[in-house]
């Protein structure tokens, strides 16, 4: 199954969602955090947004934090579906 | 383009309720009308068959007497499963008339979030799986269609497959679904549609705040070459520009004495 990240409640019910999909992009290793129209792209390297826009401060700072709580999980997650493109292949962890 | 949500007239306050503001709900008693009247290019979003039925039953001969008209402005979405006969006539009649299943299509009031973006082009509204020709065809928020083998849909390192017989899509365009197996849009589109990656490159270039992209923009608008840099070689013109190295100040004053600007102003483009 492709990786969702569970949120608490109040970010699911805004419509937030956090996936790692099947195929992306794949180089930085990242998730991507999406909601309706707008899709951010947040590296598990260097745990901050890839992306000039759209712009990163549009992300709650909770989401955020929630995403740090969990990179064991979601590096875990990535490494899995990428084994060829590890996020510690760089030694950046 | 404007859109228009063709609708029951029953159900238009029940849409009012759930759908994105700037959408206009005409129910099917006044289409004809409204399409006809309408002088800017239109697109007519309606789901399922029933409500075309019944636009179809109302109109008399007035309506195709003006086909022609309509040919030049007037769009349909239609979100349901046609035959081959009543996908000729809508063909034939609109414009353009852009079917998807209901099962390959985003929910309405997603695909009228799309459709409404002033980036539609980025998003995805419908497709289809062939499995003749092992391709998905996608049709894109621009309506424009594009072709993608199946065979990029590889098995990921955990060893999920796509299931090719349970095509769906998500979010509000940005993801393809196969079963449990998920495609990033906006990755497929990079690989295979030339505009799309074109127009990504273009608005990134836009916003790139570098002195190198500062360059290249100047060295555009004034309609120059890599090579017009007399005492600088062109590739390390092309090596500042995508920002693989930093020039020194002598090269950037040799650089705007070429482009007739000050050194200090090149930042500011």
């Amino acid at each position: 199954m492709p990786y969702e990240l569970a949120l608490p409640g109040v970010y699911k019910g805004q419509g937030w969602k956090v996936k790692i999909r099947k195929k992306e992009r794949v180089e930085p290793p990242h998730v991507s955090v999406i909601k309706k129209l707008q899709t951010w792209r947040w590296g598990l390297r260097e745990q901050a947004f890839l992306d000039e826009e759209p712009p990163g401060k549009l992300v709650p700072m909770e989401l955020i934090k929630h995403l740090q709580e969990n990179l064991e999980i979601l590096i875990t997650e990535w490494d899995q579906k990428y084994p060829y493109n590890p996020v510690n292949s760089k030694g950046k962890r | 383009m404007k859109t228009f949500l063709l609708a029951e007239n029953n159900k238009i306050a029940g849409f009012q309720a759930t759908l994105p503001k700037k959408t206009k709900i005409v129910g099917w008693k006044d289409f004809a009308q409204s399409a006809i009247r309408t002088r800017d290019e239109s697109l007519w979003v309606t789901e399922g068959l029933k409500t075309l039925r019944s636009v179809f039953d109302s109109l008399d001969e007035t309506f195709f007497k003006q086909q022609n008209e309509l040919r030049k402005r007037v769009k349909l979405c239609l979100i349901a499963e046609v035959s081959i006969e009543g996908r000729r006539s809508l063909e034939a009649l609109f414009k353009d008339a852009i079917i998807i299943s209901q099962e390959s299509s985003l929910p309405i009031e997603q695909l009228l979030e799309v459709l409404n973006s002033k980036n539609a082009y980025r998003y995805v509204i419908g497709g289809q799986v062939d499995q003749m020709t092992h391709t998905l065809t996608l049709i894109r928020g621009d309506l424009n269609a594009i072709v993608i083998p199946l065979s990029t849909f590889k098995t990921s390192g955990d060893s999920i497959e796509p299931d090719f017989t349970n095509f769906s899509i998500d979010d509000y365009g940005q993801t393809l679904k196969f079963g449990g197996y998920e495609a990033s849009v906006d990755a497929v589109l990079y690989e295979f549609d030339p505009f799309y990656r074109k127009t990504r490159k273009a608005e990134l270039a836009k916003k790139d705040k570098s002195i190198g992209a500062s360059i290249r923009r100047l060295r555009l608008q004034k309609g120059l070459r890599q090579t017009d840099f007399p005492e600088i070689d062109p590739r390390e013109i092309g090596r500042i520009e995508r920002g693989e190295v930093i020039p020194r100040k002598k090269t950037i004053e040799k650089i705007a004495n070429t482009l007739n600007i000050n050194s200090t102003e090149i930042r500011t483009y």
